[in-house]
């Protein structure tokens, strides 16, 4: 863990210097050039990197970030860059972690898709695909177990991951963002319940 | 040319603004966008998105607006693409996290976070559930019923693929030194040439 964890009341931004822009250009940009297998394979390398590489934020708040990624518009990993970035530095934090993200695979796709026929059909990238993805298998399984440590903390909340797990494994259509925020709903309600108990 | 430039970007802008929920949940939008409304691409072309988006990294969204933009317009065209359908993440994501920042010790943000925590870990176990499902198991043709499944099933698994994802996920979690993802995928997607060249 570096020195820049913070205690719950120190401020919430580091300086931001220009080295620390670079840095989450650089980091950013290395997530976005091994996410294979869409952006939820992008969260262990986030929680790598951000949490335990370089203590920018702690595994409990990356957690929140990625919830809400998941329930506003647009691409999940772009959104949760652009929140992860906003935390580190700011506004400017923001557009490095945007443009890391987004370059290695807008560059890719361009080369690729001036010959995409023979990229697709190469056996031997199809060979290779073959062991990344069976890598992402073992990256997700091993992001469960880091979001349960902070997250899965009461009984309320094993019951809302089962209740969310269930849900998206038996009835498919049902988006991801309404779950979140029917779980969301839920814990603001028990929240103020607990709330209301504590005054009375 | 300057016309068709602008129409990518707000298209794709359009996209990026209304599409909840990222991945696969974004294609059937911008498939309606770009071959049913515009006619930029075929139904093919739209199939091979898919596949090329399994081969490249990044998220698919993107991928797809680069592909579309470059077919269309060349580079300046796929820049624009890319830029139309995260520039409402970034407005949007940067003033949520803002607001999250601002608002954390307030009773409602603790209250939904405290619900939505949990459920996205259920969520992400969800989607390592079926990508585990989809990577490792590939029925010839799916069973019908119970038995026909458990009599198909070890035909149907990919072993090899399965032995490779148990040594990353031993290599990423197990032991004092952690092998970091990158080093991990990079193996795996040797690896799997390997095994290629072995006719496994």
């Amino acid at each position: 863990m570096s020195q820049t964890r913070r205690a719950a009341d120190a401020p919430l931004r580091q300086p931001v210097s220009p080295a620390l822009l670079a840095r989450l250009f650089l980091v950013t940009f290395r997530i976005g050039a091994f996410t294979f297998g869409g952006g939820y394979a992008m969260i262990p390398l986030m929680q790598r990197e951000f949490v335990d590489n370089h203590g920018w934020i702690e595994k409990e708040e990356i957690a929140s970030f990625f919830a809400v990624a998941q329930s506003l518009p647009g691409v999940i990993a772009v959104n949760a860059s652009i929140m992860i970035g906003t935390r580190i530095a700011g506004f400017a934090g923001a557009v490095a972690a945007l443009l890391g993200v987004t370059l290695p695979s807008l560059i890719t796709l361009v080369l690729v898709s001036l010959a995409y026929k023979a990229f697709i059909a190469n056996p031997l990238v199809q060979a290779f695909m073959r062991g990344v993805r069976a890598c992402v298998v073992a990256l997700m399984a091993t992001a469960v177990p880091t979001l349960a440590v902070p997250t899965l903390t009461s009984r309320f909340a094993w019951a809302l991951a089962a209740g969310a797990l269930l849900v998206t494994l038996l009835a498919p259509q049902v988006h991801a963002a309404f779950v979140l925020l029917g779980a969301g709903c839920l814990g603001l309600f028990a929240h103020l319940l607990a709330r209301a108990k504590e005054a009375s | 040319m300057a016309s068709l430039l602008f129409s990518l970007f707000i298209t794709f802008c359009k996209i990026g603004l209304f599409t909840i929920g990222g991945g696969y949940a974004m294609l059937p939008f911008i498939q309606r966008e770009v071959l049913a409304v515009h006619g930029w691409l075929s139904a093919a072309e739209i199939a091979d998105i898919v596949a090329i988006s399994q081969m490249t990294p990044g998220p698919i969204a993107i991928n797809a607006a680069t592909f579309t933009g470059m077919k269309v317009a060349g580079v300046a065209g796929a820049c624009l693409s890319t830029l139309g359908v995260v520039l409402p993440s970034l407005v949007i994501a940067s003033l949520v996290a803002r607001a999250l920042l601002a608002f954390q010790r307030s009773d409602v943000v603790k209250g939904v976070l405290m619900g939505m925590k949990p459920a996205v870990t259920g969520l992400i176990a969800a989607a390592a559930l079926g990508i585990l499902v989809q990577t490792l198991y590939l029925p010839a043709v799916l069973p019908a019923s119970v038995s026909a499944f458990l009599a198909s099933f070890a035909a149907s698994v990919d072993w090899p693929a399965a032995a490779l994802a148990a040594a990353a996920y031993a290599a990423l979690s197990l032991g004092k030194k952690r092998v970091h993802p990158i080093a991990t995928i990079l193996a795996c997607g040797a690896a799997g040439i390997a095994l290629y060249y072995m006719g496994v």
